[in-house]
């Protein structure tokens, strides 16, 4: 599941513009790594700073705590201004979540600008996990369940297929 | 009725034969002009007039008027004669002008004035298409003369008029050639061209008509030479052959003499503003000159052609100047004129900018950017190169694209910071003056601005960029002059300027102990104002200590505290707050030497001056640092004569010291007794041995070289440097440091170690396990990109800091990979 980073992929035909957005994300990095935000972080995979892995603790206080989970964070050289394409790796079982790893979240969308940062979306996602948006919901079995008090399991149940899928 | 008519028409077809002839029947022709205009022929008539025009020509006009060039054709190299051009036009308009108007023709197109015109330009067209036809180059190549020698001729002619505004003794000067003693050159020079032929004598008798006095060799025939070339152009402009003959004449002779003129003029001095004087030259010498060429010919003088020769001009001037651009940039300020007229003419000439821009990074890597060349210079002509481009292109493109290769090479450079500092804190260098300049901003607060902060302030003056900006890619906030800030720049980072003024200034206190504090306030205190309170806080600290050490030292030897008793060796202390100062203080000291023993009775003064110190200063101690400082001794070798002084470094004084006790020492022996390995010993006696007061028996072995008087007094001032862990200034004071500089020097590094422990960190959480190889290369990429100060890290460095974290149990290391416990 995780890459290595064997997949080095030289891109030594950046122009100006992928100069500018790694720029923007070797800054971001630093900021990151600096900063120390309890439960998230993030890293780039290979040697462009165009794809990154990033993980997320569960929120304390929900049914996600204690679980850790992975995202792959993809971005195009016309970042900042158009938003990184971010998507869960580790199964995980939220309104809000398909069964792909897809995220249904408004700033990675339509509401996306320029003054977001890997932190902030980061930040946003951690705290939609503990948070669900029920009204627009991408998954809506998990939105069904979202209620139940057995929610956990149900979930628990789900990633562990998830994860049978995802090693086989 | 028809005898009649074939009368009128053998006249008519006899007629042209008679052209300008004396015997010429007018009555007879008008009469047959009659009877062919009543049986309805003109029609027929006027076609045949033509067409045997066009006989004509071929036959008769076109062999003569090529005859006249015939000679020198065969013969190259003879230059052509004037007169012979002169000639063979004068013989076509002359016999065209027969054809085009006589009775005749009058007669045929009577009544149709307007049929009679276009019937006329026919014929023009005619001339043209027959003669003219296949033009040879030798003919052109005779043209051009012509052209040339009528411009020089003009000018000779008149040279006020035509050079009316500028300076008349300058024009004289420059038509000296022209006009020597009186004789003019220029006809002559057309004269000699001609051989003893009839012109000679043609124009020897005109001149003689025209004035009988005066010797003929002095005599101009400019004049003459004038009408006849006036005469040529009317007649070209008579049968509308002006344009299609000299027009490319013309333009090129214009053109060379703007070429010339702008060169003579300008080329020497960058001290004047030349463009409106050339614009005024241009309106007066060449303008009138066309006119004086082409008449009145509005087809042909329009205002768009005028527009062009200025802009010739333009272009010609920018290009002398772009070619210039080095001595320009490096006579800045005096070159100002220039550098504004040719920033009118990059406004004006489309290409210029590019041209400019290449001719200054060409002459930059042909002059400058070599080992050659010191880094001082460099940086003059960076500085230069600031200053003149602001006045040439205050959008700051030029200055951003062109100076990209110093800023590359002087970052090659190891003493480029140095240099810079120097010059910035260096009283009589001409960058003071920019540092003290007032900056509202902060170097950071100017880089981190965003384009549209920038508009958003003065959004009323903003112009776009210009066009090859683009290729920049950086935002136009970058781009600016303040020079400081542009220097600063070079290694786009400013940590590492700060490291280097912060290493300059302890080396300046600890190599003079008398150096200007106040001075030196001053300009830690404008550097501030760029690079911000925080950088420079060690710094400020260092000042601090130079100061208040001055104070303590003034109550300890003041002998305030009992402690202290006065010993054979004054002493003046330093007090040094480890954690401010740079690395190794900034010098560069052996580390060996800090081990050297001083002469107990020094040691005894030191002690008693630490106790003095922590008497004052309660929880603190001193550690001292006996390689730095300086002594002054004075060596008695018995009589007053062979006194001597020396200001030399506590490691030579403890050698000379040793020699006191005994006058003869082993090198081993030495070592020994002053903890000193033998090679820094050795190093240092030579400087005793070079004073002529020690000398090398053989085999390691030291002798004084004075023996009779031995008592060698070293009756001295220690000044030495001293560390003291001061713990105001310092927040985390962790250690209890035993060495000054090391400490600084750990403190230092544990940091950085922090901050790669971060860095792991963060990229194995994602990334599960990585190998060596991947660690350094993902780091050296992500957290020392290129062009930042810090060092990439070598495999071994990472390699054992790797190792540290798995002896913590923080990583753990299996199958290659790293990852985390």
């Amino acid at each position: 599941m995780s890459s290595t980073g064997e997949n080095r992929s030289s891109n030594s035909t950046r122009d100006s513009k992928a100069n500018i957005s790694s720029s923007r994300l070797r800054k971001e990095l630093m900021d990151l790594v600096m900063g120390r935000d309890k439960g998230i972080s993030a890293c780039p995979v290979d040697d462009t700073f165009f794809k990154w892995i990033a993980t997320i603790d569960g929120p304390n206080d929900t049914v996600y705590e204690n679980l850790k989970f992975k995202l792959s964070l993809k971005f195009t050289t016309q970042y900042p201004y158009v938003p990184p394409n971010i998507k869960f790796i580790s199964p995980c079982y939220h309104p809000n979540i398909d069964s792909s790893g897809n995220i249904c979240l408004d700033i990675l969308k339509d509401k996306w600008t320029a003054s977001y940062d890997v932190r902030s979306v980061l930040l946003s996602i951690q705290s939609l996990l503990g948070e669900p948006n029920l009204d627009d919901p991408l998954d809506p079995e998990a939105a069904a369940n979202w209620k139940k008090s057995d929610f956990k399991k149900i979930m628990l149940m789900h990633h562990a297929k998830g994860e049978k899928k995802s090693t086989q | 009725m028809t005898s009649s008519l074939d009368q009128a028409w053998n006249l008519i077809t006899k007629t042209p034969s008679w052209f300008g002839q004396a015997d010429f029947n007018k009555k007879e022709v008008d009469e047959a002009i009659r009877i062919i205009s009543i049986n309805g022929l003109l029609q027929i008539s006027q076609e045949w007039y033509l067409s045997s025009f066009r006989d004509h020509i071929l036959t008769n006009i076109c062999p003569s008027f090529w005859a006249h060039f015939k000679k020198a054709s065969e013969d190259e190299t003879e230059p052509c004669s004037l007169f012979q051009v002169f000639d063979a036009f004068k013989y076509l308009h002359t016999s065209c002008g027969l054809w085009l108007d006589n009775q005749l023709i009058r007669g045929l197109f009577v009544n149709q004035c307007d049929t009679l015109d276009d019937f006329r330009k026919k014929m023009k067209y005619l001339i043209k298409s027959l003669l003219f036809f296949k033009i040879e180059q030798i003919f052109n190549a005779y043209i051009l003369t012509v052209y040339t020698y009528g411009f020089k001729v003009s000018k000779s002619l008149n040279p006020f008029s035509l050079d009316e505004n500028s300076d008349k003794d300058e024009s004289q000067e420059m038509d000296s050639s022209g006009n020597l003693e009186g004789e003019c050159m220029i006809c002559k020079e057309i004269l000699s061209s001609v051989d003893s032929s009839s012109y000679k004598d043609m124009i020897l008798s005109t001149d003689e008509n025209r004035m009988d006095d005066g010797d003929d060799d002095r005599t101009c025939h400019c004049q003459f030479i004038m009408k006849l070339f006036i005469e040529m152009n009317d007649a070209l402009r008579d049968l509308d052959l002006l344009d299609e003959i000299s027009g490319d004449a013309v333009a090129s002779v214009i053109h060379n003499h703007i070429e010339a003129y702008v060169i003579e003029k300008c080329k020497k001095s960058f001290e004047e503003s030349f463009l409106k004087k050339l614009e005024v030259w241009i309106r007066n010498v060449i303008f009138k000159w066309r006119r004086l060429v082409f008449g009145d010919n509005q087809a042909l003088i329009t205002k768009a052609s005028d527009e062009r020769l200025m802009h010739f001009m333009h272009e010609t001037y920018a290009q002398m100047r772009t070619s210039q651009m080095f001595d320009i940039i490096i006579e800045y300020p005096d070159s100002e004129p220039a550098l504004e007229d040719l920033k009118e003419c990059l406004g004006k000439c489309h290409g210029t900018r590019t041209k400019v821009i290449n001719s200054i990074k060409d002459s930059f890597e042909a002059r400058l950017l070599h080992p050659g060349v010191t880094t001082n210079d460099i940086l003059t002509a960076y500085i230069q190169t600031i200053k003149a481009l602001k006045v040439l292109d205050p959008s700051g493109v030029i200055l951003e694209i062109v100076c990209d290769p110093i800023k590359k090479y002087l970052k090659s450079r190891e003493d480029t910071v140095r240099c810079i500092i120097t010059a910035l804190t260096d009283e009589s260098s001409e960058l003071v003056p920019e540092l003290a300049k007032d900056v509202s901003q902060t170097i950071d607060d100017v880089a981190t601005m965003t384009d549209d902060e920038l508009i958003g302030k003065n959004w009323k003056s903003w112009k776009p960029d210009p066009v090859d900006a683009g290729s920049l890619g950086r935002s136009k906030s970058v781009r600016q002059f303040d020079i400081v800030s542009i220097l600063v720049n070079v290694y786009e980072s400013k940590d590492l300027f700060v490291e280097e003024y912060q290493r300059l200034l302890a080396q300046r206190f600890l190599h003079n102990f008398e150096c200007n504090v106040d001075h030196e306030r001053r300009n830690l205190e404008l550097l501030t104002l760029r690079f911000g309170e925080s950088d420079l806080h060690s710094c400020e600290v260092m000042l601090q200590d130079i100061s208040s050490s001055k104070r303590i030292d003034n109550r300890i030897n003041a002998g305030e505290i009992e402690a202290h008793h006065w010993t054979h060796f004054p002493i003046k202390c330093l007090i040094l707050s480890a954690q401010f100062w740079p690395d190794k203080l900034g010098l560069n000291p052996n580390e060996e030497a800090n081990k050297l023993k001083l002469p107990p009775p020094v040691q005894e003064s030191i002690k008693t001056y630490t106790q003095a110190f922590e008497t004052i200063k309660g929880s603190r101690t001193l550690n001292w640092l006996p390689p730095l400082g300086s002594v002054d001794l004075e060596l008695d070798f018995g009589s007053p004569d062979k006194k001597q002084s020396f200001t030399v470094s506590p490691i030579h004084a403890a050698i000379i010291w040793q020699f006191q006790e005994k006058e003869s020492w082993n090198l081993s022996e030495l070592s020994q007794s002053l903890s000193v390995s033998t090679a820094l010993l050795r190093r240092k006696i030579s400087f005793w041995q070079n004073k002529g007061i020690i000398r090398e028996l053989s085999g390691d072995r030291f002798v004084l070289i004075d023996n009779q008087t031995q008592s060698c007094i070293a009756q001295s001032e220690f000044l030495l440097s001293e560390s003291d862990d001061d713990e105001d200034y310092e927040d985390e004071s962790l250690q209890e440091s035993n060495n000054a500089g090391s400490a600084s020097g750990q403190d230092v590094g544990e940091n950085k170690h922090k901050v790669y422990w971060q860095f792991i960190e963060n990229m194995l959480t994602n990334l599960n396990s990585l190998s060596l190889e991947r660690i350094r290369s993902m780091f050296n990429m992500f957290a020392c990109p290129n062009g930042s100060s810090e060092q990439p890290l070598t495999i071994q460095q990472l390699r054992n800091f790797l190792e540290t974290k798995v002896k913590e149990h923080k990583l753990v290391f299996s199958n290659g990979q790293y990852r985390l416990a």
